[in-house]
């Protein structure tokens, strides 16, 4: 039986691993691995013997995927690591005018489907899917996605033009979603030949073309791993709930003292209930909370959100929780966890009713995965 | 002054550098720094990739050091060694 907890923590100056036993209260800090890297996100493959693989990049060098055993020591680069496609004219002219982050990167890495289990995806920044089918050791660009016809309305966001989340539905292999900032949410049903927008309701960022099927702002998407078609998304303007795999979607946020947000965490075992971290919007402070750091779990159908602020800090807590820095883990009680911009990592072993810091003083954190190993 | 004949130098990588190429320092034989990079990427492929932006250009922010003394970018490709030459390749680092 699986009997330790690991957190990858992927930060602007290297990978820590936070470990624990199945009650989660005391944690042991290892690393930093990849000293000198920003690690963009990492986690822990469970599908085999557990791999480690993180995406990381250093200002001065080309961004690349590492993988290893779960030490930490001896991380591998790839091979032949994802080459980020180009944005487009438009979207690097608006990028450069608005001085956003146009840098080269790997956002995320996913594994694939539970039967093969070599095979692993990445998203990157300008917007691609990338596939490898020897564990990270090659990977391939997802033309059908990387060249979709409405990559002329893709536009960057404020933190570049990211190939975000990567979702595989559960139920279906042939079926998988993915998210663009700010492009928006995609679906494939046919194993990744064909890739349909599906944003039908989802509110659009100010400027996007009235007739695209894109121009959403979707920051963070997951597929809930038990009940079909169960999607949910953080969105730049609001918190949404899909019951039919995207084809519509519900806005849920009524009763959050923000819309805006970039975490999202599912429990694995209450398809009802998503939880997020409302942040002050662009404009008004630095994408941070107002002071008073809190998670709100939604009730069913989104009709109530409870706030979680047991054991977190709610005054002067002027940081920020970014898209790939929250999650949760598998067990029952479900953990929940997540990093500020202020090095602080937070775990609650109790669905979120009460929380403690696993760590207070690691540099920025960039990424949160947790793994039962 | 221009090498006729190939001299035997040594390339020394930053950390973060170290930590893809799985060495710190080897010894290469070649006529131009050029030359001495090309063997590194041939014993170590994807250094290519994080060194350079095309055939003959390093990245921005990537410095060649040649015994002490920084090599312009533009003349890194073509500069001319000779034997005992030690190249380093650091981050350029700016801020106060």
């Amino acid at each position: 039986m699986a009997d330790k907890v690991v957190l990858c923590v992927g930060t602007k100056r290297g990978l820590f691993l936070l470990e624990s036993n199945r009650r989660r209260q005391k944690w042991t800090i290892k690393g930093p691995f990849l000293k000198g890297w920003t690690v963009h996100h990492a986690l822990i493959d469970t599908r085999g013997t557990p791999r480690l693989h993180v995406a990381a990049e250093n200002f001065a060098f080309a961004a690349n995927a590492f993988s290893g055993g779960l030490s930490g020591e001896r991380l591998k680069p790839s091979e032949t690591p994802p080459q980020p496609p180009d944005m487009n004219a438009k979207a690097k002219k608006f990028a450069k005018q608005y001085g956003l982050d146009m840098a080269r990167r790997i956002w995320l890495i996913e594994p694939g489907p539970a039967k093969e289990k070599k095979v692993l995806y990445a998203g990157t920044a300008p917007a691609g899917l990338f596939r490898s089918e020897n564990g990270g050791k090659s990977w391939e660009p997802v033309e059908s996605i990387n060249k979709h016809r409405t990559r002329k309305d893709w536009s960057p966001g404020a933190g570049g033009q990211s190939h975000h989340s990567i979702q595989l539905d559960p139920h279906d292999p042939s079926r998988m979603y993915v998210a663009i900032s700010a492009a928006g949410t995609f679906r494939t049903d046919d194993g990744g030949k064909r890739w349909k927008p599906i944003n039908t309701a989802v509110a659009k960022y100010v400027g996007a073309p009235d007739e695209t099927t894109v121009g959403t702002c979707v920051h963070k998407l997951r597929v809930h791993p038990t009940e079909p078609g169960r999607l949910f998304q953080q969105n730049h303007v609001g918190v949404y709930r899909s019951d039919d795999h995207g084809d519509t979607w519900n806005r849920i946020d009524k009763g959050l003292p923000y819309d805006f947000g970039f975490g999202l965490a599912l429990n694995p075992h209450d398809p009802e209930t998503c939880y997020v971290i409302p942040l002050e919007p662009e404009g008004y402070a630095f994408r941070a909370t107002s002071g008073a750091l809190n998670v709100y779990r939604a009730g069913a159908n989104g009709k109530s959100w409870k706030k979680l602020s047991k054991g977190l800090p709610q005054k002067h807590a002027h940081v920020s929780v970014l898209r790939q820095a929250m999650d949760s883990d598998r067990l029952k009680p479900c953990g929940i966890y997540f990093g500020t911009g202020g090095g602080q990592v937070f775990v609650s072993a109790d669905e979120g009713a009460s929380w403690s810091a696993a760590a207070e003083y690691l540099p920025p954190v960039y990424s949160v995965t947790a793994a039962v190993v | 002054m221009t090498s006729v004949s190939a001299a035997t130098v040594t390339l020394e990588l930053p950390s973060v550098l170290r930590a893809v190429a799985g060495w710190r320092r080897i010894e290469l034989r070649g006529r131009t720094i050029g030359d001495v990079l090309e063997g590194a990427f041939e014993r170590t492929p994807i250094l290519r990739h994080h060194m350079m932006l095309d055939s003959t250009t390093l990245r921005p922010h990537v410095l060649c050091v040649l015994n002490d003394s920084t090599i312009p970018r533009d003349q890194v490709h073509s500069t001319s060694l000779t034997d005992g030459d030690e190249i380093l390749i650091h981050q350029a680092i700016s801020g106060g």
